[in-house]
């Protein structure tokens, strides 16, 4: 799965989705009339990544988000169970986030595989197995892989959910981007491993056993507590630790903001990404810079 | 072990009922069970068909939260018993969900008093994989799908491949959407609800009936029956036409149920007969019937549409009408089309209105879906 190009947009939340329509129109002359935030959001970080890349047609869009469209079917259901109406059409259109995916397909005028991944806080991680699937199934030779996810927490839903201090966070809305594909020639990168674990002391034993080319950075996920983190860091000897949440702001699928902001930041260098769930599912990420 | 991806076990919950030789039995019989829903939210004074579950005594007493866990994981169960699994087989089974409403429907009522209720307390699309993995103790991976009619369809091509490439060994695909207010008034706000029974590719057709409905299959390398169901193939494509309506010449159709066939490794001709998508909508069953007059140039094998049966089911529609149209082979017969009466000569397809004897075969399966998604399967139960 070698990385072609990435993107990286982050954004504290907006009521006025103009900033997002202008950002969008310095890539694409495709209007955007009737689109909600997440289609814009998601297109944002897709038009800076597919940006002077020479897209194929055969194109697929990976899509993972957390909660996908959250305000037009807000908007629709208090249509009908509020004001008593149908709801407006393009409202109950956009209640399906796979709008976003179709907007970027359209954009780009790409026909290959496109659908929307969720899979509670490992959506991008569970985005990119079914990618390498498809990779390796011959389905798919390149495609643009995204985690895109608008603010959605009060600061009691995000306490509760997360038992941290909301105010220890800065919540942003993100939408990151990777171009991957099958080819190597003109990678910039490539995601070597995906692996999926039952535990932590399973998740440790396979890292132990990795030999990796040069120290890696260390980059863990919201539900890494601090002596999780600690155990890993022993299990995995590394050069630094990148702390992509504190940098860039949370978003719910924010692992896709951590692989592009190591993208970003690091050369000829190795990220270990680990993430887990709310069921003890923990997820390794080995990404390589060349 | 064999290189084929079998449906080893099987459930559906549909209006037709929930246990799947009985549904089938209906279906042979043209037996249906549709309701009239009054649409009084918008004060409206009439009403459309809805294909719902049949009521149970139980439900009435059931906050709707636990009726959509009750239906959903009963459903599961019986698949996984179905299938035979122990149960480390079932600790390891990753999950595969598919769903165009997903949990709306358990936020609905809450609306009739509140407002911002799904921001402000849905626990994002992955919640109810995740709580089906709780529920059957499993320690794998979930998925969940959401791309609109498509939703359960894309969980059985990426989980049969995934197992076909060896990163699973076999897999749970849910196909789940229960009554949504959401859902049925919003269809109807696009005028896509037939006032009349849903009659596909009838010259006199008005739209579609949604229905609501979980199913759940079993995918394995190991079959439970010499004539089960295994997957050969499929394919997703975008049609970049339109949000909502695919391009009516079936191009992009066409070209996934190609792929879909190559990726199967069949000819056009080994195709013994088709279930469409045949939602009973103008567009969608002009542009599939374009498409399939272009893959078979014009001389398309038996066709057959389920959802006068059981209603659109939407996201779910993928696993339900799979296991029914698989089941229904496997007990002798092609569904007939129910409603079709008289050609239109703009698409010319005609599908069959009596169901027609068949034990084995190879088919295709379409599905299709706002946002452009386009789906395509080809099963087979030969030896």
């Amino acid at each position: 799965m070698y990385i072609h190009n990435y993107s990286i947009f982050v954004n504290p939340p907006v009521d006025d989705i103009k900033i997002y329509k202008q950002e969008i129109s310095r890539y694409t002359d495709v209007k955007f009339r009737r689109a909600n935030k997440f289609v814009l959001l998601s297109m944002v970080g897709a038009s800076r990544c597919a940006h002077r890349q020479n897209i194929r047609t055969n194109t697929a869009v990976y899509l993972t988000t957390e909660n996908g469209n959250l305000g037009d079917t807000e908007t629709v259901l208090d249509q009908i169970f509020h004001k008593h109406e149908f709801p407006m059409p393009y409202n109950f259109i956009n209640t399906m986030s796979n709008t976003a995916s179709f907007y970027v397909a359209q954009s780009f005028d790409i026909l290959g595989r496109n659908l929307i991944v969720s899979s509670k806080q490992l959506s991008f991680e569970r985005g990119l197995e079914l990618l390498r699937s498809d990779l390796a199934a011959g389905a798919v030779e390149e495609a643009l892989i995204g985690g895109v996810d608008e603010v959605c927490f009060s600061k009691s839903q995000f306490e509760a959910k997360f038992n941290r201090p909301h105010d220890d966070f800065q919540m942003v809305e993100g939408s990151c981007w990777l171009l991957i594909k099958a080819q190597k020639r003109g990678a910039l990168g490539k995601i070597s491993e995906i692996q999926s674990f039952g535990s932590l002391a399973q998740t440790e034993n396979w890292l132990k056993c990795q030999k990796l080319k040069r120290q890696p950075i260390l980059s863990c996920g919201m539900l890494i507590d601090l002596g999780q983190k600690e155990s890993l860091g022993q299990a995995v000897p590394h050069e630094a630790e990148f702390d992509y949440i504190g940098e860039y702001g949370y978003f719910d699928s924010a692992t896709a903001c951590g692989v592009s902001g190591f993208l970003d930041r690091y050369d000829k260098a190795c990220l270990v990404h680990i993430n887990k769930d709310f069921r003890g599912q923990f997820v390794v990420l080995v990404v390589e810079k060349y | 072990m064999s290189d084929r991806i079998y449906i080893r076990g099987q459930a559906v919950s549909c209006a037709l009922g929930d246990d799947t030789e009985r549904v089938v039995a209906s279906m042979k019989a043209g037996r249906v069970q549709v309701a009239d829903v009054p649409l009084t939210l918008t004060d409206s004074n009439y009403s459309r068909q809805y294909f719902l579950l049949p009521p149970i005594e139980s439900d009435r007493s059931q906050s709707r939260e636990a009726y959509y866990y009750d239906v959903l994981f009963s459903t599961i169960a019986k698949a996984i018993a179905d299938a035979g699994l122990k149960p480390h087989e079932i600790s390891e089974l990753p999950v595969f969900f598919g769903s165009t409403s997903n949990d709306i429907p358990i936020y609905e009522d809450t609306y009739k008093t509140f407002r911002h209720v799904l921001s402000q307390t849905s626990s994002g699309y992955g919640n109810i994989a995740n709580e089906i993995a709780i529920r059957f103790d499993i320690k794998a991976a979930c998925y969940t799908f959401t791309t609109a009619c498509t939703s359960s369809a894309n969980g059985i091509i990426f989980a049969a491949d995934m197992i076909a490439q060896g990163f699973i060994k076999r897999a749970l695909v849910v196909g789940y959407d229960l009554f949504s207010n959401l859902g049925f008034y919003g269809f109807e706000s696009l005028k896509l609800i037939s006032p009349s029974p849903c009659k596909p590719f009838d010259k006199s057709r008005e739209g579609i009936v949604i229905g609501e409905g979980c199913g759940a299959l079993i995918l394995d390398r190991k079959n439970s029956a010499p004539n089960d169901f295994y997957y050969l193939g499929g394919a997703n494509i975008c049609d970049t036409y339109s949000v909502t309506t695919h391009n009516p010449a079936g191009d992009q159709i066409a070209a996934t149920i190609r792929e879909a066939m190559a990726r199967a490794g069949v000819e056009p001709r080994q195709i013994d007969a088709v279930k469409a998508h045949a939602t009973g909508s103008y567009h969608n069953d002009l542009t599939e019937g374009n498409a399939l007059n272009l893959v078979f140039k014009n001389r398309v094998p038996p066709l057959t549409g389920l959802k006068p049966f059981i209603g659109h089911t939407v996201g779910a529609c993928g696993v339900i009408e799979s296991i029914l149209f698989s089941e229904a082979v496997k007990s002798g017969f092609l569904p007939a089309t129910l409603g079709f009466e008289e050609i239109d000569d703009e698409i010319n397809i005609e599908p069959i209105t009596r169901p027609v004897s068949i034990q084995t075969g190879t088919f295709l399966m379409n599905y299709f879906g706002f946002g452009g998604n386009c789906v395509s399967l080809v099963v087979s139960n030969k030896g």
